[in-house]
Formats: structure tokens, sequence, C-alpha cells
């Protein structure tokens, strides 16, 4: 199944690109997505997404299908759907 | 509770093609000239959420800025001119603001919010447009309207990206609910063009004139995110499931 993943905001220029496709042979929760995309990707996208203990941080807000997530839900993705990473901006 | 103004036959004139808007009219319009709103700070961003504000009618604005003009806010900061550079910004702005509207009541406070001045000033108006570089100041206006039960529209920009949403006392979380911590890694300084700034602006000052003149639907529970790379706009639902 493939799932779409979207970078917003400084994540966007931490990740290289503003979205990519995934292909993945199980169905993962979001949390365990988020938790592969920071593994494939390395820094520093994922010194952006987790903190020092491996959790998505707080200045983050993780969206599927634009609906936000949360970090502990179980939920697993389904073929098709979108993972939105959306970072704190402040810009005025 | 915002107390509305009886128009004067001038005031009628010059809002008479916005109070055709179906649900607003002249009731809306003395809503708007009841009201105040505090806009921090007042460049790129700000600077267009005070001209609308001031050009749709709302009574009094309340401008923190601290600072002189500088050669690098004019690409955006449309209150701001090339004859104002090292002068205070908001004098600059409250000038420009009273030539489009010379009714309007402004305030020019020649600070930023602060920890000092963040009570007084939310207390002081019925509507904060928070348009900040800084998280510090925006986590202060977010805690004090909150406390005091006061709507707060947050806008906020970098590169061509924008994100707007409202919040509402008792229906909403506010910023700092949202976002427990700032980031790390956010600069005062930040890429930007005033197209973008000014395109947030925009819908910012609208969410603004929707709440005080309770026309539409306000971008109350959802997040509007925007990317004028690709002009993709999505509504985001807050509230984690």
């Amino acid at each position: 199944m493939k799932v779409n993943i979207r970078y917003c905001g400084q994540l966007k220029q931490a990740a290289g690109c503003p979205s990519e496709e995934l292909g993945l042979e199980d169905s993962l929760s979001a949390q365990e997505l988020i938790a592969s995309v920071a593994a494939n990707h390395g820094e520093p996208l994922a010194g952006y997404l987790l903190d020092e203990n491996g959790r998505l941080r707080a200045t983050v807000l993780a969206f599927v299908n634009e609906e936000q997530v949360d970090w502990e839900t179980t939920r697993p993705l389904g073929d098709g759907d979108e993972l939105v990473f959306m970072s704190a901006i402040a810009g005025g | 509770m915002i107390e509305p103004k009886s128009l004067t036959d001038e005031e009628r004139a010059v809002y008479e093609w916005q109070m055709w808007v179906p649900e607003f009219g002249e009731e809306g319009q003395e809503k708007l000239k009841g009201a105040s709103v505090l806009i921090s700070r007042i460049g790129g961003l700000g600077g267009v959420v005070a001209y609308e504000l001031a050009a749709a009618g709302v009574g009094r604005l309340v401008l923190a800025h601290a600072g002189d003009v500088k050669p690098s806010d004019l690409n955006r900061q449309l209150l701001m001119t090339h004859d104002g550079l090292g002068k205070s910004r908001v004098e600059s702005a409250a000038r420009r603001l009273r030539e489009l509207n010379p009714r309007l009541e402004v305030e020019a406070v020649n600070e930023n919010v602060s920890e000092d001045n963040a009570e007084a000033l939310v207390g002081s108006v019925d509507l904060v447009v928070d348009c900040a570089p800084l998280f510090e100041e925006r986590f202060l206006m977010n805690r004090e309207a909150k406390s005091q039960g006061k709507p707060l529209v947050e806008c906020a920009m970098y590169e061509l990206e924008a994100q707007l949403t409202t919040f509402l006392p008792g229906k909403t979380p506010y910023l700092h609910e949202l976002y427990p911590e700032k980031p790390e890694w956010w600069k005062r300084e930040f890429p930007v063009f005033g197209a973008v700034s000014g395109a947030v602006g925009c819908m910012g000052a609208m969410e603004a004139i929707k709440v005080i003149s309770s026309i539409g639907e306000p971008l109350a529970g959802e997040l509007l995110v925007f990317d004028l790379a690709e002009l993709r706009f999505h509504k985001m639902k807050l509230g984690s499931s």
C-alpha cells in the first residue's frame, strides 16, 4: 500500500522535499510511520520530528487526512492516506 | 461584549458597499465602530491586518511594535515608507492609518508585547490579532487572551507558507495549548515575501471582522494552511484523535 507524506513549515527544508510517497508492505500506525520516516531520513529531519525520548516533539503537529492525530493513536494508516507534519511557525 | 456605536452620515457613505454584504448591514458596521483590536506586531503581516481593519471601520486599534523603520522592513511592511527610515514604526503606521481613516482611534505603543505589558494590552481591547515574530510574544498574548476570555486571531507565515486559525474563549484551545513549547530552531529573522504575509494578513483581518460582527463562520477548531508555491490550501481539523 502507499501513503503520502507532506512536510509543512521548516520541516519541508529539513526533509529536502515538500512531499513523498512511501510504499509499505504492512499497515502501520501513525506513531510507527513517524518513527520510520525519522529513521529513514536521519538528521536533520529526525531531530526536528522527535525529541530525545523518541516521541513526536511538542512543536510539531501531525495530521492524517487533514485531521490532527495524537502521537499515541493506534489507528493504522490505510492505502492512499496522507500524513502531514506541521511545525509551528511565527513569521509576521 | 462589544457595544455597537451608531453611524454618522459620512460613515454610512464610506462603508455603504460593505454594508451591502448580506447579514452584515448597518448593524455589523456599528459593531465594528464599537470594537477595539490589539495588533502585535505591525510588520508585513500585522501592518496589512491594521490597514484592512482601519479601512473597514473598526473604531479603535492598539498597535504594539518597538523600534524604528529599517531598510529591510520595506519589502513587506506596507505601513512603513522610505521617508520613515530611522523613525518609530508605530508612529509611521499610525500616521498612514489616520490618512486612510481619519475617524480611527489609534493607540501607538512603542513596545513589543512582554510580561510587563501583555495583561494590560490585551485587557484594553475586545479582540487580539497575533502577528508577532517570536513565540515568547505569541504565548503571552494567547495566555492573556484565554485568561481574559478574549478571542484571538492567530496568523503566521514562513517562506511561501502561512497558517491561520481563530481561538475562541471556551470553545477552542489557544496557541500555548496547541504547541506547549516553542521550536528551538525558530529565529526572529525569516524568509518572507510581502505578498505572502499580506495574503494571510487580509485573511486574518477578515476573521477579526467576522468575529466582531457575527457573520460567517470563524476558523475555530480548524487551521488553514496554505502554500503559495503550489497554491495549495488545506483546512486541517484541530483536536487529537
